[in-house]
């Protein structure tokens, strides 16, 4: 590696190019993340996280200076989206009795728990939300991303950044009171939240 | 002025919980709140749902998937024209950009190193 032409050529920048097993070494576990956390099971997510990298790898020769991990995010949600709509076209062709057997279809709380060691009932909240909501969601409160990190990997404005991400809170929040009535009982008996928040912000 | 005029914006709320208010604007949503029980309730809301999500272990990435994703570049189809110039087996390792490259392709693959002074975009977890 030291004894290559790329070696030489980039010893003025101080850069060294990495190998394609340093390159899935270091972001294939938090590609994975994301996938699974967007799609909501492990098979989806394999197939994300493939497809992410054979991009990554087809495509590398064209990649513009930018955070690599910001390249990322953009290709696996893209990808994500791009499953969602082409389901959304099979099941509105579907029949309405395989409509129906759908959901029995997903995997059980406790496969869900060893695939993600997530509490099954925050990614079943996560799965509730429609895409359009879970995908900010997601970057914004797992991946850490900001608000103007997240307008350009999904290219929409800050403003619809914000509507979304407050939305999709709602939605999941309102989720898991359904699911677990027990988790938002708890929070709310703990001397208030808006006087905890208050102290935790300022 | 009516009510609804009153209370904060919902997308402020979202933004205070994310940091993502100017300092102003934050300050002026505080003074608020602390008047306002109904938008409090609301903004701890958003709070609570971000804290159900945040700081969560991620799913193990499968032994399986790792290696075939390892495998890509002798697996996966490549357009030629894509592959002219990118990439050569050196040594057994795959590299990029082994030859003269377009300054474009010039890029690290890794992240640079956060700097002290500014917020890391990309919090590790």
């Amino acid at each position: 590696m030291t004894e290559s032409g790329a070696g030489e050529l980039n010893e003025a920048s101080g850069w060294t190019p990495p190998t394609w097993d340093e390159v899935v070494r270091q972001h294939s576990a938090r590609v994975y993340r994301l996938a699974y956390r967007l799609s909501g099971n492990a098979q989806d997510a394999e197939d994300l996280t493939q497809e992410t990298f054979v991009r990554v790898f087809r495509s590398l020769a064209n990649y513009q200076p930018g955070t690599f991990e910001g390249w990322l995010h953009r290709i696996t949600t893209n990808l994500f989206l791009d499953m969602v709509r082409r389901r959304q076209r099979v099941r509105f062709e579907a029949l309405p009795e395989d409509a129906e057997r759908l959901p029995s279809t997903g995997p059980s709380p406790e496969q869900i728990y060893a695939d993600t060691h997530f509490d099954p009932q925050v990614q079943a909240a996560l799965d509730a939300l429609s895409p359009e909501f879970r995908v900010p969601v997601v970057l914004c409160d797992i991946e850490g991303l900001t608000y103007e990190e997240i307008a350009a990997t999904l290219d929409i404005k800050l403003g619809t950044v914000r509507s979304r991400i407050h939305r999709g809170r709602v939605q999941l929040r309102a989720a898991l009171a359904h699911l677990a009535p027990g988790r938002a009982r708890a929070t709310m008996a703990q001397g208030g939240p808006a006087l905890g928040l208050a102290g935790g912000m300022m | 002025m009516s009510w609804s005029e009153m209370h904060l914006a919902t997308e402020a709320m979202a933004a205070l919980v994310d940091n993502e208010l100017s300092g102003g604007a934050a300050a002026r949503a505080r003074v608020h709140l602390s008047r306002c029980p109904e938008c409090a309730a609301a903004v701890a809301a958003q709070a609570e749902a971000k804290t159900a999500l945040f700081g969560s272990a991620g799913p193990l990435l499968p032994a399986s998937l790792l290696s075939r994703l390892t495998e890509i570049p002798f697996t996966a189809d490549m357009a030629p024209a894509m592959t002219d110039g990118v990439m050569a087996l050196q040594g057994g390792s795959l590299m990029f950009a082994s030859g003269p490259v377009p300054a474009q392709m010039q890029v690290p693959v890794t992240p640079p190193p956060p700097s002290a002074s500014g917020r890391a975009a990309f919090r590790l977890r």
